[in-house]
């Protein structure tokens, strides 16, 4: 039977035997792809689950794809799932998550394979071919130390790949013989290996090591790169030639059509400024200006809207987002124009992708350390010894210097590798998460200009979770309405009639039920927001982490560019299950995928309790319970739709709040209660275990002493 | 243009020795003839001089965001799967290259004399009548001989190898697209132009000059291009 | 002739153009959709000019009222400071004030230096 959207078979990596084998996709169908197939792959194959550390050797790391992947599904065709424990977070490594973008997922998939399976430990240096279905693990000591671009580099140098864009076909056979030979035909292609590869901050097994592919595509989130330095995995190369069967090729083509005439902001005359997540124009998300219009938006594979670039100068290409501004800050220090500001910062994100290095941490990490140095407390001789050279702090020099140590545990970085957090505990300064001079909000986290003191569904989801959610599903709000303030222009929506909107959305939770996106002050701590979030998680564990829709695209719950102004989220035309279906055949309702998000984000709940989780240590750092939300701080306003006295919705500033910590108890309380977990401790229980089809991970937390008691 | 297989085609950049070819049949009249007629004509030596397609692809490399999409839309639109090596459209790109250099976009040309079309053995390659004389194989003749993979003179050839099904195929600006809504051909939809979602893929009627390698590359950008913040030169 | 275009003596082009402690520091962020709200801070008049200029894509964050008071105390410019709270009072918008601020910054620095000669 034909598994549409999949390539039906699993690799699996036995890295201690060097030894290669396969696993039927089929059994593992019902969790979808991405998180959830990795998460059951997880469940299967790490057979010591308490490990909070991701180095330790029973850890298992998990690549996957999604049905999705290399279709022409907008914005859902390119992004890549990683599984395992992590690590550098505090006070546990959970399991945990990363994505990344780019041609790694569409090519696993042509070359016949779902997902990869990574378990044990190589006695040296290995990389793994894979071309289709063969698949050798061979000799990295020669990259072991080669920074992601050369090891990229010189894998296709190995392999015979072209460089450039003038080659012609590359026939993947070994010999004239096998390309005659319809059995053995390997087949033609004129694109490159895709490779996943790690660089020193991954080898030398730091918590801000890396996965990275291409120039800019990462997986930073959860120090996956130390992982595979654990693990002597330097990196996975993959080409193929095959081809994915989906089950409706015309209603797919039907829908994505529909998506660009209906959705997207038409790119002959386009709204540049409308209210949307799937309907804006291609445009780089950069934190400064381009440094030249010499360039290309460059997208992921499948994406509608394309948020990178390539560009005629030399550097920045494919870097996007946070790591074109992690060094903004210190770079503004020095520069002396803009021009010499724009480039600073792409060379100092050309470093971060090179070494293979989270920039995320320096998100507030950088202001932290900015600190300490300024207070006299870090520098040479000083209490936190550094000899780094902190009179040229903001240069290019420094950055290099900086991510070169921190990438090789030299100086700071020594302490820094194993987590930040736990850096900031061993040189004495816990007072600094007191007092918010370091903003690391949850998990041994930064936190992500999404303050958890505002906005809460971004809070509430990651400290219930595993990190930082980076899930900017309801994160548009805020964006489009305090843009619109700021600029002192008319509303696209106004409150009401957005909240309608996006309400008419979420369900079966919350639909029709605007009130849980109310964030205001009488509200914050309310079921409605608890059905919110876990709305939240559930969308985000089946349609975002599973299927892969790509979090800068999706959800798209309003959309001013339709004639009603809703959004392509849940529509009969070209919402999410609709691609889904096309592609798999699977017929499934939008609530559906929901149900499928909540038995998955279940299992990592499930995997998280035999880590050692328990409600009391789910609390957000002390500066969120004791400082408010400076007004002006950041901006001069953090706008968001709220209720007032009278019950009338309008935009409301969220700033100058804490968090009240005993409300937030009840607040978990309340969230628990609603999942089905035992309130007490936060773990799954039997019923709720085996009504999702998860007996045995119910037996396996019993035994463990780690099964929730039944609510009343 | 640098080539990938022997090149004993007539295009000028190859092999200087040939270019008088199409010069003697211009000169003769011959495609004219051939114009006029709409119907292929074999010369006394089996040169088959054919009509002009009544379509074109052109492309304009600096635009392309290289998602791929196109490719998928091709591969789908004609077979059901989604496939880039099966695509009749080609995207290279190098990662590690800077713009304009780090994206090709490589369509198939329809050519006048179109070399792939001359060398099939059993016209499964041919000027399409029915179809606006697209330059087509027919699955059903095609018997893998492969002559026309090694005949197209362009890096990459812009003929594709099917290794499961034994055949050659190629841009045949979507008549046999099954997968498709609408109609496809020079007078209907082509997946690929359908599916860019920043216009770097456009249908011309116009052929372009055969002289030139770099006829078929040109300008897709205009104005909001330039509001985006990038060049239109 | 105003305040801020009247001729600028040396002592204060030094401080327009000084960095300030750290101690000293004044908070300014940056919005960027849909990335989120970067924190960092200014030392300087030359780094406001930076923080302030206008780009499509994002937008400066920082408290107009209190950013004048820094101005006036801690970096010792009170032409300058009494110039924005002038334009932040005039504009229409947070933005604008922003964009009005920026051309004024942007002058007296491109001043002090001419004063000092760097």
């Amino acid at each position: 039977m034909t598994l549409y959207g999949y390539a039906g078979k699993i690799l699996h990596l036995d890295l201690t035997n060097r030894r290669v084998a396969e696993v039927g996709t089929e059994k593992y169908r019902s969790w979808g792809g991405g998180h959830g197939l990795g998460a059951a792959l997880f469940w299967d194959f790490c057979r010591d689950k308490t490990i909070t550390d991701g180095r330790h050797p029973a850890n298992v790391c998990i690549i996957a794809t999604s049905p999705l992947n290399g279709t022409p599904v907008p914005s859902g065709g390119g992004r890549c799932e990683v599984l395992g424990v992590g690590v550098g977070m505090y006070p546990i490594s959970w399991f945990t998550r990363s994505g990344f973008g780019g041609r790694f997922s569409t090519m696993l998939k042509h070359a016949g394979w779902d997902a990869i399976v990574i378990e044990g430990k190589a006695s040296s240096p290995v990389w793994v071919d894979i071309r289709n279905e063969q698949v050798e693990i061979r000799d990295a000591s020669g990259l072991w130390g080669q920074d992601t671009w050369a090891t990229q580099l010189a894998i296709r140098e190995s392999m015979g790949a072209p460089n450039g864009v003038e080659n012609g076909w590359w026939d993947l056979n070994a010999s004239a013989a096998e390309a005659l030979d319809p059995a053995r035909d390997q087949g033609r292609t004129t694109q490159k290996p895709a490779i996943l590869t790690i660089g020193p901050a991954g080898e030398n097994q730091t918590a801000a090591g890396s996965l990275l592919h291409d120039a800019g595509n990462g997986a930073g989130q959860g120090g996956f790169g130390a992982v595979w330095g654990s693990k002597n995995l330097k990196a996975i190369s993959v080409i193929g030639t095959g081809e994915i069967p989906v089950a409706d090729a015309k209603a797919l083509l039907r829908a994505r059509h529909v998506t660009q005439q209906k959705y997207v902001t038409p790119i002959t005359q386009p709204d540049f400024a409308a209210w949307s997540k799937i309907g804006n124009v291609p445009s780089p998300l950069f934190m400064n200006p381009p440094p030249t219009d010499q360039r290309r938006p460059q997208a992921c594979q499948g994406c509608i809207a394309g948020c990178r670039a390539r560009f005629a100068v030399g550097y920045g290409n494919e870097s996007t987002c946070q790591e074109t501004a992690w060094y903004l800050p210190a770079v503004r220090r020095v520069a002396k124009s803009a021009k010499e500001l724009a480039e600073i910062n792409l060379r100092a994100a050309d470093v971060v992708q090179k070494y293979g290095h989270n920039s995320f941490l320096f998100q507030t990490g950088l202001h932290w350390l900015e600190h300490l140095h300024e207070e006299g407390i870090l520098g040479p001789g000083k209490a936190i010894h550094s000899e780094l050279p902190w009179e040229e702090y903001g240069t290019l020099e420094f950055a290099e210097k900086l991510i070169h140590a921190l990438s090789h545990r030299q100086d700071i970085g020594a302490d820094l590798a194993d987590g930040w957090v736990q850096a900031a505990y061993k040189w004495g300064r816990e007072e600094d998460l007191r007092t918010g001079h370091m903003q690391f909000s949850y998990w041994g986290m930064p936190e992500h200009g999404y303050d958890p003191r505002a906005e809460l569904e971004w809070g509430y989801g990651s400290i219930l979770g595993d990190r930082d959610c980076n899930e900017h599903c309801f994160n548009i709000i805020f964006t489009n309405v305090t843009a619109a303030f700021a600029f002192a222009k008319p509303m696209r929506l106004e409150a009401q009639e957005l909240v309608g909107i996006i309400a008419g959305k979420l369900s079966p939770y919350a639909k029709d039920r605007p009130e849980v996106l109310d964030f205001g002050d009488a509200n914050m701590y309310s079921e409605d927001v608890a059905q919110l979030v876990r709305w939240h998680r559930h969308y985000t564990r089946f349609y975002k982490q599973s299927a892969l829709f790509c979090d800068l695209r999706w959800p798209d719950f309003y959309n001013t560019n339709t004639p009603d102004q809703r959004g392509a989220t849940a529509s009969d035309d070209a919402g999410e299950h609709v691609f889904w279906n096309a592609v798999t055949g699977d017929g499934i309702t939008f609530e559906e995928g929901i149900e499928r998000g909540r038995r998955i984000w279940n299992l990592d709940n499930a995997i998280w309790t035999l880590q050692g989780r328990h409600r009391d240590m789910v609390h957000f750092a002390p500066y969120i319970y004791e400082t408010p939300f400076e007004k002006g701080e950041l901006f001069p306003f953090y706008m968001w739709p709220c209720r007032d006295e009278d019950g009338l919705w309008r935009y409301t500033d969220l700033m100058g709040r804490t968090l009240d910590k005993q409300k937030f108890e009840e607040f978990k309380t309340t969230f628990y209660r609603l999942e089905g977990w035992d309130v007490e401790s936060g773990w799954p229980t039997r019923t709720l275990l085996a009504g999702l089809g998860l007996a045995e991970v119910a037996d396996a937390l019993e035994k463990a002493g780690r099964l929730g008691k039944e609510g009343p | 243009m640098a080539t990938d297989r022997d090149c004993t085609s007539s295009c000028s950049s190859c092999d200087p020795a040939l270019v008088s070819r199409r010069g003697v049949l211009a000169g003769l009249g011959v495609f004219s003839m051939v114009a006029a007629f709409g119907a292929p004509v074999l010369l006394a030596d089996d040169r088959l001089v054919i009509p002009n397609s009544e379509g074109f692809l052109v492309v304009d490399r600096k635009k392309c965001q290289g998602c791929g999409t196109c490719m998928m839309a091709c591969s789908l639109g004609h077979a059901g799967v989604s496939s880039y090596s099966l695509s009749r459209i080609q995207i290279l790109q190098d990662s590690f290259a800077d713009w304009p250099d780090d994206v090709l976009i490589a369509t198939c040309r329809q050519c006048q004399d179109a070399p792939c079309v001359q060398v099939c053995p059993t016209g499964a390659n041919r000027a399409d009548p029915e179809h606006g004389h697209v330059r087509r194989v027919d699955p059903d003749l095609c018997i893998g001989c492969k002559l026309c993979i090694a005949r197209c003179p362009y890096t990459p050839v812009r003929l594709q190898w099917d290794h499961k099904r034994r055949k050659s195929q190629k841009c045949d600006l979507c008549v046999d697209t099954p997968y498709l809504d609408e109609e496809g051909g020079p007078g209907g939809v082509q997946a690929c132009v359908r599916a860019c979602p920043v216009g770097a893929i456009a249908f011309t009627r116009t052929m372009p000059d055969q002289s030139s390698a770099d006829s078929y590359d040109v300008n897709l950008r205009g104005a909001v291009w330039k509001q985006l913040g990038m060049s239109t030169d | 002739m105003n305040a801020t275009t009247a001729p600028m003596d040396a002592e204060t082009a030094r401080r327009i153009l000084a960095r300030l402690p750290h101690a000293q520091r004044f908070p300014v962020g940056r919005l960027v959709p849909p990335v989120g709200l970067l924190q960092s801070s200014i030392r300087s008049l030359g780094e406001l000019e930076l923080a302030l200029r206008p780009e499509p894509r994002s937008l400066a964050g920082l408290n107009l009222q209190r950013l004048a008071a820094w101005i006036e105390t801690d970096v010792g410019d009170p032409a300058a400071a009494a110039g924005v709270r002038d334009v932040t009072e005039a504009s229409g918008s947070y933005v604008e004030a922003c964009r009005a601020i920026y051309e004024l910054i942007r002058d007296r620095v491109a001043a002090a230096r001419r004063v000092t000669g760097t």
